[in-house]
């Protein structure tokens, strides 16, 4: 296994979850990291991802928080932030700005179907 | 108490509220679908409060289901390999059931399009009167694809809350 699948370090556990959810969820279009300016470097800071589904309900930035669960491998606490596309260009356009110092960082790409 | 532990607990009793009047045959459905919503909303609302949401907000909004409830499902579903089934119209089916759901609260009817509920009369297209307690919202968890999963989440997610906080 890849250390990117068997990691402990916050970068591997949100490349897991986001991989997970594109599995899971064939609507997700893309999914992009969002980092703490200031304390993603701090292990209590949650992994963020920001989840562009066409399906979803056009809610503006609504974070949702999970435990951590180190059965499935989620060593840190997680928040999803679920938009649909047109809100991804509001985000990107500062039309609706993250809360806190929060900013949209790498993207995701779908798994290969295994 | 926080405010994400006081949802989850109010979800718990919700939801095992709504099991007592299953047993009941002469329960109208309105009365155990009404308790299933309000453990619903109370359980997405556990997990705003927790990333501070106000609770003035959470207080004023009933259409908080059909949103945040599939991200917590898919949370689940994605992480749960063993006990959860991971085909992908499992979550398909879990987000149809979940806008039901929330159309269940009187305040969510698609701007009029769907007045049935679970705790008030409406009017229904005939001009007549309706009382949830006759009404047939044909709503089964346990009929429903991905019911039985959606209530095993349900009861997973308010646990580990309730743990956690």
């Amino acid at each position: 296994m890849s250390t990117a699948t068997t990691g402990r370090s916050k970068d591997a556990v949100a490349r897991r979850l986001a991989e997970s959810h594109y599995r899971v969820d064939p609507s997700i279009k893309r999914i992009f990291r969002i980092v703490s300016r200031h304390r993603e470097q701090d292990e209590n800071e949650p992994i963020k991802l920001l989840e562009v589904n066409e399906e979803t309900t056009m809610s503006g930035i609504v974070p949702i928080g999970f435990g951590p669960h180190e059965p499935s491998g989620i060593f840190f606490r997680s928040i999803i932030v679920e938009v649909r596309p047109e809100e991804l260009e509001r985000i990107r356009h500062g039309e609706m700005p993250l809360p806190k110092d929060w900013e949209v960082s790498q993207e995701y790409c779908r798994p290969e179907q295994t | 108490m926080s405010w994400s532990r006081a949802y989850a607990r109010q979800a718990q009793v919700d939801l095992n509220a709504r099991d007592l009047p299953l047993t009941d045959r002469a329960m109208p459905e309105c009365e155990h679908l009404h308790m299933l919503q309000m453990a619903a909303e109370k359980l997405c609302k556990a997990h705003l409060a927790a990333q501070g949401q106000p609770p003035a907000v959470l207080r004023t909004s009933h259409a908080f289901i059909a949103g945040p409830l599939p991200v917590i499902a898919r949370q689940y579903l994605a992480r749960e390999a063993g006990r959860l089934p991971r085909q992908t119209w499992v979550l398909s089916a879990i987000k149809k059931l979940c806008r039901r759901i929330e159309l269940l609260h009187p305040q969510v009817d698609e701007g009029g399009a769907v007045p049935s509920n679970c705790e008030y009369p409406w009017i229904d297209t005939d001009g007549a009167v309706v009382s949830p307690a006759d009404y047939n919202f044909d709503l089964s968890l346990l009929h429903e694809k991905a019911g039985g999963t959606l209530l095993k989440i349900m009861r997973i997610a308010i646990s580990e809350l309730l743990e956690e906080t």
